[in-house]
């Protein structure tokens, strides 16, 4: 991470490349029958990561990795390999979501969108993806992205600062985190008294 | 596997929505908390949340995002994590950004564009002997074979 950030600001000593041709800036300001081409973009990717990570050996490769992945070297998986193709697919995601960015501002630069980091592992998590690896789904993570953004949306229209935003987001995490563990709670009890029987 | 594994494979119902929502909690808690939040939002707002401009102005504000927490989940679904997204994508970025400005004129046409980039792709392909590697490897991780049947031989060695 550092590597790569220090890369960019001595590439372009922390300046701005900008003035881009009218096809690249259509794609992040743009609609296509009044659907913003940036969203069209996000719902193929979605989709296309949804069908690898599911139909594809890769994927189940990936899960079985995030399981226990001594298990799947030892069941004749290549595990170093499906590792540098899940770092090769996130970057190639990174260099889409480069395009939606640098057609928003209509410049790049070494700086941007940083605070979105750790945003995008609450989304994932919320989303129902587990941080130790081998469970999550694309549906989950998606209705996470929608809910954030509500709240967003929501709080700015009721004047409220933007930088209370995360603050709501965290505590929807924490909210969402009470909610599991008041489930598996219940759960458990119901699971008690029936076996009790 | 025996048949009648196989035959209850076939047979089986196929769920309805409401189960195929109701088997997965989060997808469920998720649906309710935004549905919670919708209503709550347009109480509070007097219905200009459900406004067509609110929704475009989510609709422009969400892709960006979602792409870069795509990008972590895999490596999150993998049992790590990657911490380097922003910088890649601020790189790549200045990569396509430098490379468009200084290559395609402000004012040439989104068809030529595409054109050129489509004529690009084969001019790309080389001999060089560790992109082949790589791409067979990668091939055969996503798809379960080689990409040539021939090609096996040569990079497993028999």
């Amino acid at each position: 991470m550092t590597a790569v950030k220090g890369i960019s600001i001595y590439v372009t000593n922390g300046g701005v490349i900008g003035g881009f041709p009218a096809a690249i800036l259509w794609m992040g300001n743009g609609t296509l029958w009044g659907v913003p081409v940036s969203m069209i973009l996000f719902i193929f990717c979605a989709v296309v990561v949804a069908l690898i990570m599911t139909h594809t050996p890769f994927g189940v490769a990936v899960r079985m990795i995030g399981s226990n992945e001594k298990a799947t070297r030892y069941s004749g998986v290549a595990t170093n390999w499906m590792l540098v193709g899940v770092y090769v697919l996130s970057s190639l995601l990174c260099w889409v979501a480069s395009i939606i960015m640098m057609a928003r501002f209509n410049s790049a630069r070494a700086g941007y969108a940083e605070s979105y980091l750790l945003i995008t592992i609450l989304v994932a998590v919320l989303g129902g993806v587990d941080p130790n690896g081998g469970f999550g789904r694309v549906l989950g993570l998606f209705l996470a992205l929608i809910l954030l953004q509500e709240i967003s949306t929501g709080f700015n229209l009721l004047g409220f600062s933007p930088h209370l935003t995360e603050a709501i987001w965290g505590i929807t995490m924490l909210f969402a985190i009470f909610i599991a563990l008041v489930r598996n709670q219940w759960s458990l009890r119901l699971w008690r008294s029936k076996t009790a029987q | 596997m025996p048949s009648s594994t196989i035959s209850n494979l076939a047979g089986a119902r196929r769920a309805t929505f409401t189960e195929w929502l109701g088997r997965d909690p989060t997808v469920t808690m998720l649906c309710a908390f935004i549905l919670a939040a919708a209503l709550a939002f347009g109480a509070l707002t007097s219905a200009r949340f459900f406004s067509g401009e609110t929704f475009r102005a989510m609709a422009f504000e969400m892709p960006e995002m979602g792409i870069l927490a795509l990008a972590m989940m895999v490596p999150l679904m993998s049992g790590g994590l990657n911490l380097a997204i922003i910088a890649t994508s601020n790189l790549s970025g200045l990569a396509t950004a430098a490379i468009v400005t200084s290559l395609i004129h402000p004012s040439s046409s989104p068809v030529a564009v595409a054109g050129v980039i489509a004529r690009a792709r084969p001019a790309g392909r080389d001999d060089n002997l560790l992109a082949d590697r790589i791409h067979y490897r990668l091939h055969r991780g996503f798809f379960g074979r080689a990409p040539d049947p021939g090609d096996a031989r040569h990079y497993d060695g028999g």
